[in-house]
């Protein structure tokens, strides 16, 4: 791919402009990572205050109006709202599970069923999740079922 | 609402496939096979199936949390105790059987936990099977994003 950088005149707005014939998955996450910045989360626990990258997380989930971010090992309390995270996160890697969770689908390790249309999502670090009937089809989509 | 319409829809095809099953068998038992029956009796299958299928729409629950696998489970276990005495007490009600007849109250007791076997066998081999397909793409997913 060939990158050309131009110097702007004074005064003129920063401008990137991207000419391809079509936009691929490549291109799109750079798009997407251009649009967010370089996103981190501030993630609060006993020892102090943590900056972390959106794909350490492995899950946020809303326990009694608190957001939290799951980790490998650790859970940081965050300040933002559930939702806020739906427009903050890459959307490729990371969707709404049910009401109360937003999952990052690069830790699922599998998904089995979880009786009444729901799927149970085993992750990674061997925690375990509901994804509820509601969201379903919006995993099958991601997954291009 | 649609989504929830649709999964009463699904469900109730279900359960009444189920219960014209047991109601076939029940009849062929104890009436025989040129028994003559009324056309009430596909109304009263449709009225079970439709009181049966209502309480499904709480597994999709709008709490907040979900509920666990085990927490599911019993909710399964109440659906089931309702079942029973929906189709035992609308079966009396539709004169199906005499509670003094034990052996086709024990029949139909039988008949009421096949069908709810063979619903909840059919839901769950359609959910492995989405399930298996869903492991098999987060697999290629994650292969794909490696390379």
């Amino acid at each position: 791919m060939k990158i050309t950088i131009l110097d702007t005149i004074p005064g003129e707005e920063d401008e990137i402009i991207i000419k391809c014939q079509n936009l691929s998955e490549d291109i799109q996450n750079l798009l997407q990572k251009l649009k967010q910045g370089n996103t981190k989360i501030a993630g609060h626990n006993e020892n102090g205050i943590h900056l972390l990258e959106p794909d350490e997380v492995y899950y946020f989930e809303t326990v009694d109006n608190k957001v939290f971010a799951c980790c490998k090992k650790e859970v940081y309390e965050v300040r933002e709202k559930l939702y806020t995270f739906e427009g903050m996160l890459p959307v490729e890697s990371f969707m709404r599970a049910s009401k109360s969770a937003i999952l990052n689908l690069n830790k699922v390790k599998s998904l089995s069923p979880a009786f009444g249309g729901r799927f149970e999502a085993v992750l990674d670090n061997g925690e375990k999740t509901i994804i509820s009937r509601q969201y379903v089809p919006v995993l099958k989509e991601r997954l291009g079922l | 609402m649609a989504e929830k319409l649709k999964m009463l829809m699904d469900i109730f095809g279900k359960i009444t496939f189920g219960v014209l099953m047991a109601a076939a068998v029940f009849i062929s038992v104890f009436e025989g096979f040129d028994a003559q029956i009324s056309v009430k009796i596909l109304w009263q299958i449709l009225a079970v199936s439709a009181v049966c299928s209502v309480p499904v729409l709480m597994f999709d629950s709008d709490a907040s949390k979900e509920l666990s696998k085990k927490g599911m489970f019993a909710r399964q276990l109440l659906y089931f105790i309702f079942v029973n005495i929906v189709v035992l007490g609308l079966g009396k009600l539709f004169e199906w059987f005499s509670f003094q007849n034990f052996s086709m109250v024990l029949f139909m007791e039988v008949l009421i936990i096949a069908v709810y076997a063979v619903v909840n066998i059919i839901c769950y081999l359609s959910d492995r099977a989405d399930a298996q397909s869903m492991n098999k793409k987060l697999l290629e997913m994650k292969k794909n994003k490696k390379e």
